[in-house]
């Protein structure tokens, strides 16, 4: 499904070249539910972030279902981007001004679903997290386990073949992270493919595979 | 997908309220400036074009070549229309125009003067669209002594009473049928007759003139397809050099003649408000008052949008991450560009909506500044509203593009992680804005304070005569009669120091002609001189002041026949030393006498230039009684006794007077008007940047909270804060004056032009206008970085 091959990312800092990523190659198949682990700093995010193409790579290829991303346009990245990938952070980023069903309606809305989609796929939705109840709440009205609920329910709305997930837990205590933690694995087995960055070694324990990364560096 | 824009466009309105009070206030008061100022401008594009045959409807003009250059004239000589009808098969209906002066019309017990009666051709009435309430437009006018009123006036004099076929009396001696009642004229028509009388009347009266020797009437034509005037044109000037030969009995004079001969020129009636000119490349002051408006209307609008656009964008902190995360589900930028786009929009049509409320209630306001009447209903009429959403579409369009295309830039990634950059500094086209707006406003300022000077300079412009304590007394219908027994009655009396009369308004005299001739004059030399008809006394009465020689006087019997009074200007044309005494031929006088030079005095508006002028003796064609009360006693009483006497001698017609004052006084209303326009224009641009301004600098302070709190923390004084805080705005206001001040010269200069006489800018309203334009906008600042400034430098840091 995702094929890096010697990804490099570097910044112009002056005269010197800082790089965050150095010479990266990974393969990921569909279904595998993968953690990248490391320091502050390590490259985490980034890697995350090309991955979900909200970055471009300085150096190397991307191959993502056999299309070559680091070649694409703008426009035909962004086409692969809608139909393929969905995004979860760490501090939720839910528009304040919208409600949870208008939050979750918003993607679809985006991806040109007819109105009667949307409301069929945000009502499914809705019902298998389980929060129909709070359907017309505003996102300061609610919890951050229930924001970030409502974050991963957003992501997978239409239905990615990937979820990018930044520290998803991050900002929960444990209990509310646990229950993301197995929303997540759950979505795995119903054959998403799950990248998450994370520093915590339980939640890694929850995928199936997991890279560290070091100063740019995948350690083996 | 709209309505989720709008839904968010809303709440994010309802969630800044002061935002959306300052950006919506800001924008309702830019708009509701611009809509009055479009009214007035659609009023003034839509004179005369509700009539019908409009296309088809041209006025005979003529270019007449003078050795100073064309000077034009929109009148012709009586008999040409009937001529020009007989003679061109272009021409379907001919109408002459003109006004027998100010008639009496009395029906039983009512009499009252009409200023607004109208000789007219009988085809007037099918010509242009003045529809007819009673009576049928094909033949109302046919028999000389048939009169068509209107409404208001039928209503006058019949009350209830049906007027068709009743007798009404014309100066005390015609009686006229009335055979129509017209509708009132529409008030964007030129054209303003109430009372339509026929051009046989006026010759049977005797008001008439049979020669083509001279230009006295409006003369209307309608062809048969508009494509033809051109060749019209020159048909007219053909047929009138064959009219004028017979009166110029040497075919070396009319040889002469040719090489200056007129040139005359179809004038179409949609042009009449705005492009109609007189004399020598006269200002076309209607068009100049529409574009002056236009720009300043753009001004306005252009200063609100700049508003807006600064205010969303220093927003932009706050909306990034919306931006961001709408990307990361799958926005397009095209779609968050629509999202912004829709937001301004909706912005500007709840301004718009505030905007009307505001031009219904201002509009007697703006009605009272601009001296126009227009109606209540205009805002939202058929034409206009359209016109006004328009307006708003635009607005939202311009103020939206800068904010949708900055905002929609904004990368997910960085608007995410929360760490888009908030620089204490404003982006370089936020600056431009601001100083641009500002400049707007200096210019504005700027002009009502040039305007204001000129204004007061026009008040006082010395007449050249002693306009205080005088008076004249038109001399209406048979009344001209009576003038010599009213000016003996009236010197009888102590309290009356002076009577003369003159033909013409005597604040309005001097039309003007050429054929003057003198001893050594250039014989190609064929300059225009005004002529004024007076009696005797009338130096004496005006006091105007003699530069050298007498004034007329019975002393001399050959006064009344060769005796010409002239003024500096006409000396000036001579090239002589010293005038008195010359020989000099004009106006039918031949190889009269200079006796006497004025000083150049104001025979007619102080807005025109002083031309020159030669004065004749002419008792017997007195129009208008001029009367110089005595100072002592009261001014009334001296009023009260002129009007005594007045009644004994004229018991017909009432008693009317005028204050030489009161003339000059209403040739400034328009400048008045002119200026307490600029002036409305001038705070509402002013208030509009500061809202914007003070908008701006909420915004600004707010990001550098945490930098004033380090500050201080640091020991900054609170004097020192708001100092460094207000540093930047005093900069842009600096700039923004030194980019107004050449435009507003340069501008204003322009503007000055048409005035005859004129201020010269003073170079110091510049600094008035700079410190006031700081003054104000440090004022405006000051709130905000002074609370700011004060603030408790623990709670600013705690947030972080």
């Amino acid at each position: 499904m995702i094929k890096l091959r010697s990804v490099t990312k570097a910044y112009n800092s002056g005269v010197d070249k800082t790089f965050v990523l150095r010479n990266i190659n990974l393969h990921v198949k569909e279904g595998e539910f993968i953690s990248i682990m490391g320091p502050s700093g390590a490259g985490k995010s980034t890697l995350l972030h090309i991955i979900g193409m909200l970055d471009s790579i300085s150096d190397g290829e991307y191959h993502f279902f056999d299309q070559p991303v680091h070649a694409l346009n703008e426009k035909k990245r962004a086409a692969l981007y809608k139909e393929y990938l969905g995004f979860v952070f760490q501090s939720y980023h839910l528009i304040d001004d919208l409600t949870v069903y208008e939050n979750l309606e918003m993607p679809l809305l985006y991806k040109k679903y007819n109105s009667s989609e949307r409301k069929s796929l945000v009502c499914d939705t809705l019902d298998r997290f389980q929060i129909v109840g709070k359907k017309n709440l505003f996102p300061n009205q609610l919890s951050g386990g229930q924001q970030q609920l409502v974050g991963v329910a957003r992501a997978i709305i239409s239905k990615p073949k990937l979820l990018l997930a930044d520290e998803p837990t991050g900002n929960l205590h444990s209990v509310q992270g646990e229950e993301i933690m197995q929303l997540l694995s759950n979505l795995n087995q119903d054959r998403t493919t799950i990248i998450q960055v994370t520093h915590s070694e339980k939640n890694a324990g929850y995928g199936t595979r997991i890279l560290q990364l070091k100063d740019g560096w995948i350690e083996n | 997908m709209l309505g989720n824009y709008l839904k968010v466009a809303f709440r994010n309105l309802v969630r800044f309220k002061g935002y959306s009070l300052i950006n919506i206030t800001g924008l309702a008061i830019g708009m509701a400036a611009c809509l009055l100022m479009l009214l007035w401008i659609s009023n003034e594009l839509s004179f005369d074009k509700f009539n019908a045959n409009a296309d088809r409807l041209f006025r005979v003009e003529q270019d007449q070549k003078t050795s100073e250059g064309i000077f034009h004239v929109n009148i012709v000589p009586y008999p040409m229309g009937p001529a020009l009808k007989e003679e061109i098969p272009e021409i379907k209906r001919m109408s002459r125009y003109v006004s027998p002066g100010t008639i009496l019309i009395r029906y039983k017990d009512a009499a009252f003067f009409e200023t607004s009666a109208r000789a007219v051709d009988p085809s007037f009435l099918q010509m242009f669209s003045f529809p007819l309430l009673k009576g049928d437009a094909e033949t109302v006018l046919n028999e000389p002594f048939s009169v068509v009123i209107n409404e208001d006036i039928a209503r006058k004099y019949f009350g209830a009473e049906d007027p068709i076929g009743k007798t009404l009396t014309i100066n005390t001696t015609h009686s006229c049928i009335v055979t129509g009642v017209m509708k009132k004229v529409p008030s964007n028509s030129s054209i303003r007759p109430e009372v339509l009388v026929t051009i046989e009347f006026l010759k049977r009266a005797g008001i008439y003139a049979d020669t083509w020797g001279s230009n006295q009437i409006v003369t209307w034509i309608e062809l048969n397809h508009q494509e033809e005037a051109g060749a019209v044109n020159s048909k007219i000037t053909a047929i009138y050099l064959k009219n004028l030969a017979p009166l110029i009995p040497s075919p070396e004079e009319f040889n002469q003649y040719l090489k200056r001969a007129a040139e005359f020129k179809l004038m179409p009636l949609p042009d009449l408000r705005l492009r109609s000119t007189f004399g020598y490349g006269g200002a076309q002051e209607n068009y100049q008052g529409v574009i002056i408006f236009s720009v300043m209307a753009a001004f306005i609008l252009l200063i609100a949008c700049i508003n807006f656009m600064n205010l969303s964008t220093a927003r932009s902190a706050n909306r990034a991450k919306e931006v961001g995360l709408r990307k990361v589900v799958g926005a397009a930028r095209g779609n968050i560009v629509f999202q912004f786009f829709s937001e301004s929009i909706l912005m500007t049509f709840i301004a718009l909506l505030f905007a009307l409320i505001l031009v219904e209630t201002f509009l007697p306001v703006f009605n009272f500044l601009s001296g126009k009447h227009l109606d209540p209903a205009a805002p939202f009429n058929i034409k206009f509203l359209p016109l006004a959403f328009a307006i708003a579409l635009i607005t939202g369009i311009i103020s939206g593009t800068y904010p949708a295309l900055f905002l929609s830039r904004f990368e997910p990634i960085q608007t995410l992680k929360g760490g888009l950059n908030r620089g204490s500094k404003s982006p370089l086209f936020r600056k431009i804005l601001v100083v641009l707006q500002f400049s707007l406003s200096v210019i504005l300022i700027v002009a009502t304070f040039v305007i204001y000077q000129q204004v007061k300079y026009l008040e006082t412009i010395k007449v050249g005569y002693d306009k205080d304590q005088l008076i004249y007394l038109p001399l209406r219908g048979e009344t001209t009669n009576t003038y010599l027994s009213l000016k003996q009655e009236l010197l009888k009396d102590a309290r009356i120091s002076g009577v003369s009369g003159s033909s013409q308004l005597p604040t309005n005299m001097g039309a003007n002609s050429g054929g003057a001739d003198w001893e050594g004059k250039d014989p190609n030399f064929q300059p225009l001189i005004g002529i004024g008809n007076v009696d005797y006394d009338y130096v004496e009465t005006m006091k105007i002041e003699l530069v050298e020689g007498r004034s007329f006087s019975q002393e001399y019997a050959t006064d009344s026949s060769k005796a010409i009074l002239v003024n500096e200007g006409v000396v000036k044309l001579m090239g002589v030393q010293s005038a008195v005494g010359k020989t000099f031929s004009f106006n039918g006088v031949n190889n009269g006498t200079i006796i006497g030079v004025m000083k150049n005095y104001h025979y007619q508006s102080i807005h025109n230039v002083i031309e020159p002028l030669a004065v004749f003796l002419v008792p017997a064609r007195v129009n208008y009684a001029i009367v110089r009360l005595g100072t002592g006693g009261s001014l009334t009483s001296a009023l009260d006794q002129v009007k005594a006497i007045w009644q004994k001698i004229n018991p017909q017609y009432p008693f009317e007077y005028t204050f030489f004052d009161q003339d000059i006084e209403e040739n400034l209303q328009s400048d008045r008007h002119a200026g307490s326009i600029f002036n409305a224009a001038a705070i509402l641009a002013m208030a509009i940047a500061c809202l914007g301004l003070f908008g701006l600098a909420s915004f600004m302070i707010e990001q550098r909270t945490k930098e004033i709190g380090i500050r201080k923390t640091l020991g900054a004084s609170i004097t020192g804060i708001t100092t460094m805080l207000s540093k930047e705005f005093v900069q842009w206001v600096v700039v923004a004056n030194l980019i107004g001040w050449p435009i507003a010269y340069y501008i204003l200069n322009k503007l000055l032009q048409s005035y005859a006489y004129r201020v010269t800018i003073d170079w110091m309203i510049f600094l008035y206008v700079g410190l006031i334009s700081l003054l104000i906008a440090l004022l405006t600042v000051s709130y905000q970085s002074v609370r700011a400034a004060r603030a408790n430098p623990v709670d600013s840091l705690k947030y972080e």
